[in-house]
């Protein structure tokens, strides 16, 4: 069943001026846009529409860049076709790309790395999006 | 129902990033079926009236009362993105609907300072005390109490595989009348759940742990009553309400995931008349 899927991820970067300043890529299904952060603490909407094949697909944030000297970029929130994900976000997995190390319920990537979540149908139930 | 209106609605409810999943939208056979038995079968207690819908949630049926005749509907809903979108869409079209941040320990106020005539409570037995608002209908000027429930079958007060099946799900086990089950509350339901209600994020209802937005998830329990077909039929006679109408659904719904579709699509329908007005 394929789906089709506004997801909007709500970033922000580390408040401070001796880091480089990332950019990140969202990627969803064959879908991505990406954004380079341009001040201390900006926070972004990175915003992708996919059709979504359920169950399965995840819902990736990455660094482009694997040196490691930049900002943090911490996940706020998740909108799923508008509807806040709430604490469900909490269920993700962050990897940073030099260790590897795959580290679950963190939203703070404070190096370079991927964050990622996998949807679930229940993100798409009625109590949260949709008229049913 | 005109499934662009509910595009619109949606894009004001849900904002822009609802526009792709609602380009195809079109009401599914379960969801006219909810229509016609809570809306188009209850027109009687809809046209001409001032409907006050406890609850509302996305505003659906709000706008369906409207479009059904109603003179004026009033929504209440404690998740404020709701309300703030459903008041720009019916700002946007001029419609005689508006909506307010609330809770159901409002309703007093509510019917008497908008002269209310039908109160709606759509599928609230989950989330708040419906009998007391069952009691405050039933003392006030109101004239109709429209309602959807869903009692769990008398069968489950007892034990037997279908019970079992269900408490295997998480779902909890009879005490009595009522089915009593818990489990942590990560949805935007911890806005309406009384327990958590002081700590849910006003606009989206989710429960955060500290201003931060650190959440605890092992703290977060919702504690919820079912009540059986017995005991649902037994209060609303014992409260004096003329059942004008009741209907049961005799197949599930709605599918869910992680219970028996049985509880989830298991409606019952109600349309009282509070014979003191």
């Amino acid at each position: 069943m394929h789906i089709p899927t506004t997801i909007t991820v709500i970033a922000r970067v580390e408040d401070t001026h001796h880091k480089t300043l990332p950019t990140a890529l969202l990627r969803l299904s064959d879908q991505s846009t990406e954004h380079t952060f341009t001040r201390p603490g900006e926070e972004h909407r990175f915003t992708v529409t996919a059709e979504v094949r359920m169950p399965g697909h995840e819902i990736r944030l990455e660094f482009r860049d694997r040196v490691a000297a930049q900002a943090a970029i911490q996940v706020i929130g998740v909108n799923v076709n508008g509807s806040p994900m709430g604490t469900r976000i909490y269920q993700c997995e962050y990897t940073p790309y030099d260790s590897q190390e795959r580290l679950g319920s963190r939203l703070y990537m404070g190096l370079p790395g991927t964050w990622t979540l996998r949807l679930h149908p229940d993100d798409f139930r009625s109590t949260r999006f949709g008229f049913a | 129902m005109d499934p662009q209106h509910l595009r619109e609605l949606a894009k004001h409810v849900w904002g822009q990033d609802a526009e792709h999943s609602m380009r195809d939208f079109e009401p599914s056979d379960g969801l006219l079926t909810l229509y016609n038995n809570t809306i188009v079968d209850n027109a009687q207690a809809l046209v001409g009236k001032r409907v006050l819908d406890m609850g509302c949630n996305n505003g659906l049926y709000s706008y369906l009362a409207m479009r059904h005749g109603a003179a004026h509907v009033v929504g209440v809903e404690p998740r404020g993105m709701y309300v703030k979108g459903l008041n720009a869409f019916s700002d946007a079209h001029g419609l005689p609907m508006e909506f307010h941040r609330g809770y159901d320990t409002d309703l007093p106020r509510l019917v008497r300072e908008h002269q209310i005539d039908t109160v709606m409570l759509i599928a609230m037995d989950n989330h708040i005390d419906w009998e007391g608002a069952m009691v405050e209908i039933r003392k006030s000027k109101v004239q109709w109490l429209i309602m959807r429930l869903t009692p769990v079958p008398d069968s489950w007060m007892g034990y037997n595989s279908e019970l079992i099946k269900f408490a295997d799900h998480g779902g909890g086990m009879p005490v009595g009348f009522t089915l009593h089950y818990s489990g942590h509350n990560s949805s935007t339901l911890s806005g309406i759940n009384p327990v958590h209600r002081d700590l849910a994020d006003p606009d989206t209802g989710f429960q955060h742990t500290d201003p931060s937005g650190n959440f605890d998830n092992e703290s977060s329990t919702t504690f919820i009553n079912r009540r059986s077909e017995n005991y649902t039929q037994q209060f609303i006679q014992q409260c004096g309400y003329t059942v004008e109408s009741h209907k049961t659904q005799d197949s599930p719904l709605v599918e869910s995931p992680s219970l028996p579709s049985s509880l989830e699509g298991f409606y019952h329908w109600y349309l009282l008349r509070n014979p003191k007005n």
